[in-house]
């Protein structure tokens, strides 16, 4: 009996994931494999219990999302000849089957320079690195570029980080027209595979239902369109991605699950607590407070490694970051005490670092921690092209892609052992606080 | 530089952008804030990449999120044929307070960006900002065509006669623009 060509994968959210044999052979190496050993939500297990999906099946479906993205965008029937003569490469049918082997390598090799607990972690890399940087490093390792050199036709390593990384972090790297759109499939704001399989995936493990829209319809409207008229006198030709009229619904529930998710799920309080007291620890665990960086030293350190050190820590006296651990171990985490509200937003622009300075003067500031990011964007501008073939800006469209609010994190904690306290100096002092 | 002044030349040139008669949305805030740096060096420090339209900086695009968060900036659609304009809120004022120093000292090259950016289209601007980038790259001895060559390999969709046109512009703004102290 021969072996097999293709190989399907079962998988909760898309059924199934398909992979041929040069694909399976990304799939079985080291660094793909130790993905089985990073959660997707780093400790978010500790609140939503069922979240304790991997790297693993995520990366898998990126690539089938990935995939059939490409599929779509670059059916000739699908585009017109202006984009036909933009992008050459893709309607070409060599080319256009090198582009989508690209497409969806870099899609699954695309979270491969994850630290242990995914995004939570990334702090404890050395100044200036990050973990895109490291999934170049990886793709570009000799275990894998020999794979790459395997395949017919090889691949240029280059294509593939480019398109795994984005140009927002494939820092000092110049975009062409074909690369900019092809990366945006993956790692795209508005549109990105990425994007839709872990609100897909994510929402599916937590158990909560806000995080589901009709990815079906939304990708098989998907288009390679120009961009809308911006009212900036004089009109782009540069592509993006955007969707036909029918998608509409589709992209705004899309747009409405991204914000769910994220004021509810990723931006959850004690999921952002649990993330800081797990940086405490790494920081006083860690050799020099950092993780090493190089590929080999890199896949050797998993989720594994770390919780088993904190749970050795937790219950060792005077072991590196014996505090954090316990609070993680044994559910001590702090408490919230305070979180910015639409009211304290109006008056001052960064009300929980006001409230932070202000505990800090009556409280042990050991004892509080402030937990303020930039705030996700709202709303995404992409291009829809309308039933007449006239092409419109989303926002201008759509009501409730233009008013969608930004999801914050801007959260004030405190030590079980005060937060009642804390609580009612806020409360009776809020007013003053946040005006001044 | 501090993150308040960042923010409050951002919301300046947005001001001194609408009164020289852009529309003010993304793209024309993009490509100033990208001339202000490269082109009169005032160290707002957000990274450009060749990306959208030209440079495009995500940092910058992260910034107005926050700014939005913030109050501080909203979006506004003026037709609903086209795309939002981005205009500051009453609350921005107090910015200007905050960063007093830097806009005295930033003024005549905001000024600068505003009149060279504010009337120009989209196309144009996407031409003369990518010209601006590949700039430190060209010889300066080198033809105007070598120029117009590597901005068309960027952007196959420019023409020749813009792209000899926007790399011409370049080379003069680069001469004639205010160099922030």
């Amino acid at each position: 009996m021969g072996t097999k060509a293709f190989h399907e994968i079962r998988d909760p959210v898309h059924v199934f994931v398909r992979l041929d044999s040069d694909e399976r052979t990304v799939l079985d190496s080291q660094p793909f494999q130790r993905l089985r050993y990073i959660h997707q939500l780093a400790l978010t297990y500790l609140v939503y219990p069922g979240t304790t999906h991997k790297r693993f099946e995520h990366s898998l479906g990126v690539m089938e999302l990935a995939g059939r993205i490409f599929d779509v965008v670059t059916d000739p029937s699908n585009t017109d000849d202006n984009i036909k003569q933009l992008l050459p490469e893709l309607f070409k049918p060599d080319q256009r089957a090198y582009w989508r082997r690209v497409v969806r390598l870099a899609a699954l090799c695309h979270d491969m320079g994850h630290l242990p607990f995914s995004h939570a972690a990334e702090e404890m890399l050395p100044d200036g690195v990050n973990h895109e940087q490291i999934t170049a490093a990886i793709i570009s390792s000799p275990e894998l570029g020999e794979i790459w050199q395997k395949m017919t036709p090889p691949l240029r390593t280059s294509d593939v980080i480019k398109l795994a990384l984005g140009p927002k972090k494939a820092k000092g790297q110049t975009f062409s027209l074909l690369e900019g759109l092809l990366s945006e499939i993956i790692v795209g704001d508005a549109f990105g595979a990425d994007r839709m399989d872990y609100l897909l995936r994510d929402s599916y493990h937590a158990g909560v239902a806000y995080g589901r829209f009709d990815h079906y319809r939304l990708v098989d409207t998907l288009r390679i369109l120009p961009p809308p008229p911006s009212g900036e006198d004089g009109q782009s030709d540069e592509l993006q991605l955007g969707v036909e009229h029918g998608g509409i619904h589709s992209a705004e529930a899309l747009n409405l699950a991204r914000y769910f998710m994220y004021s509810q799920l990723y931006f959850h309080p004690v999921r952002r607590i649990y993330n800081i007291h797990l940086m405490d620890f790494l920081r006083a665990w860690l050799p020099n407070g950092k993780f090493e960086t190089s590929p080999p030293q890199h896949i050797l350190m998993t989720d594994n490694e770390v919780t088993a050190a904190i749970a050795n820590a937790a219950r060792t006296r005077g072991a590196a970051g014996e505090e954090s651990a316990r609070r993680i171990a044994k559910r001590q985490h702090f408490r919230l005490v305070y979180q910015q509200n639409p009211d304290d937003a109006k008056v001052n622009g960064q009300p929980a670092r006001a409230v932070y300075n202000a505990l800090c003067n009556y409280f042990d500031p050991a004892l509080l921690r402030l937990d303020a990011k930039p705030a996700e964007p709202g709303s995404l501008d992409f291009p829809v092209r309308m039933h007449d073939g006239r092409i419109v800006s989303s926002l201008a469209i759509s009501k409730i892609i233009q008013t969608l609010p930004a999801a914050v994190v801007d959260f004030v904690f405190a030590d079980p052992g005060i937060a009642t306290k804390v609580r009612d100096y806020v409360r009776s002092n809020r007013t003053s606080i946040i005006k001044h | 530089m501090e993150s308040v002044e960042k923010k409050a030349i951002v919301i300046t040139l947005m001001r001194s952008l609408a009164e020289a008669g852009s529309w003010c949305g993304e793209t024309h805030l993009q490509k100033a804030v990208f001339m202000l740096q490269a082109l009169t060096g005032v160290p707002t420090g957000y990274d450009y990449i060749l990306y959208k339209h030209g440079p495009f900086s995500f940092d910058l695009r992260d910034e107005l999120a926050t700014m939005r968060a913030e109050n501080l900036v909203e979006l506004i659609i003026r037709s609903p044929d086209y795309g939002p304009a981005i205009i500051p809120t009453a609350n921005s004022d107090s910015l200007k307070k905050a960063a007093k120093e830097a806009l005295a000292k930033f003024q005549s090259e905001i000024a600068f960006v505003a009149q060279t950016v504010g009337k120009k289209g989209v196309a144009e601007l996407e031409r003369l900002a990518t010209a601006l980038f590949i700039f430190p790259d060209i010889p300066t001895d080198a033809p105007v065509e070598d120029g117009a060559r590597r901005l068309r390999a960027l952007k196959p969709h420019v023409s020749e006669a813009d792209a000899l046109a926007a790399i011409n512009e370049a080379r003069e703004l680069t001469k004639s623009a205010p160099r922030a102290a």
